[in-house]
């Protein structure tokens, strides 16, 4: 039977699991760690890095170097948060057409579905490499206070990774159904 | 063995003909047994089939059955498979967590040997140690990452200060602040590094 990725998607880490079987398991990472850090990071030679190593590279490449990008999905650029996070955030952030944000990074644009679509790309690469074959659907998990929007980011940057979301569930309701 | 067929065949029968009977009917009985079993027979497997025609499943069912058979076969594969490979990793990389636990014991060893006078008896003596020590650790499957001067790579290397440094490339390693280490191919700690920046491009 097909298997369906649920997916934790945080603002600094997160955690793939799929139910073997009967019991959900959290499949490790390349690394070998349970939790993916969700930073991107672009390389001078317009690579792409995706969780640990791209956190190990930030402190050398801060402008290029996307993180927390969870803050800024669903968000207008005029809002509140956006204006806060503009000024703690090392990375370029611009308004796009329709009034949403977008990260400018060495002179090309990324929307934050873009940059959560890389987190979840990894994520469902080393999945697959895992359980030995692909894999197209999958869950995923926001904070109960996200609006219609930011879940449609979500649902977005999941279809942008080349998986179909079947369902955003709340992350206090997937905790609660794992204990 | 023939009595009670008899005694079934011919309903009321009185028990004296049956006894008096069973010496000299031989062949006639065994003529009526064989009879009686082939019609039993024949009954039963007709009854038996129309049980089976009754109790079959319909055919979307079979199918239905059989694919879940199939699918839970192949999920059954690849979890071996997979146990397989687990099992093997766990074997190759048993020792990870207690490595990791022992190589601050190794920073140490750096640290002290890095404070002491070269030549020095004490420098002596903890180089001894550290080095019956390594080749322990070497044998199985421990390696260094321990180079400056190499290109920054974000798979071995963790960036925690950075410098402007125009005398070389950029994004060039000037310093080792802190060891990384593989366990056979798997980073087990990423080398903590001194980055410099500011200077030409890197070439390739």
């Amino acid at each position: 039977m097909p298997k369906i990725l649920g997916i934790d998607l945080g603002t600094t880490n997160s955690c793939v699991a799929v139910v073997d079987v009967t019991t959900p398991q959290v499949i490790p990472n390349r690394e070998g760690s349970r939790t993916t850090p969700s930073v991107v990071g672009f390389t001078e030679d317009s690579d792409r890095l995706v969780g640990q190593i791209a956190k190990r590279q930030a402190i050398t490449n801060p402008f290029n170097t996307v993180f927390a990008i969870k803050r800024l999905i669903g968000r207008k650029y005029e809002s509140d948060e956006v204006s806060r996070a503009k000024q703690v955030l090392p990375y370029q952030i611009v308004s796009a057409s329709n009034g949403d944000l977008k990260t400018k990074i060495r002179d090309r644009e990324y929307s934050p579905e873009e940059i959560s679509a890389f987190v979840l790309m990894e994520i469902k690469e080393f999945a697959e490499e895992f359980l030995g074959e692909t894999v197209t659907e999958a869950i995923i998990t926001v904070p109960a206070y996200f609006n219609d929007s930011q879940r449609q980011a979500t649902r977005d940057a999941g279809k942008i990774a080349g998986l179909d979301v079947l369902r955003i569930i709340n992350e206090p309701t997937a905790a609660a159904l794992a204990s | 063995m023939t009595n009670p067929k008899r005694t079934k065949g011919n309903g009321g029968d009185d028990d004296a003909y049956v006894l008096d009977d069973t010496g000299d009917s031989t062949v006639e009985d065994i003529e009526h047994e064989m009879e009686v079993t082939a019609q039993e027979a024949a009954d039963s497997t007709a009854t038996r089939r129309a049980k089976a025609a009754e109790e079959s499943p319909a055919p979307q069912e079979n199918r239905e059955l059989q694919n879940r058979y199939l699918r839970t076969l192949a999920d059954f594969e690849n979890y071996r498979k997979r146990a397989d490979r687990e099992k093997a990793d766990f074997y190759k990389y048993a020792l990870a967590g207690v490595l990791k636990d022992l190589l601050p014991v190794l920073d140490n060893f750096d640290r002290s040997l890095e404070h002491a006078e070269e030549g020095d008896d004490f420098h002596k003596g903890v180089l001894l140690i550290y080095k019956q020590m390594w080749d322990v650790l070497q044998r199985n499957g421990l390696r260094p990452i321990d180079q400056a001067g190499v290109p920054f790579d974000p798979k071995i290397h963790e960036a925690v200060v950075r410098e402007e440094n125009p005398s070389v490339p950029s994004q060039t390693v000037t310093a080792i602040l802190q060891k990384g280490y593989f366990l056979h191919d798997r980073l087990l700690r990423p080398a903590l590094v001194k980055v410099a920046v500011g200077g030409p491009e890197h070439q390739g």
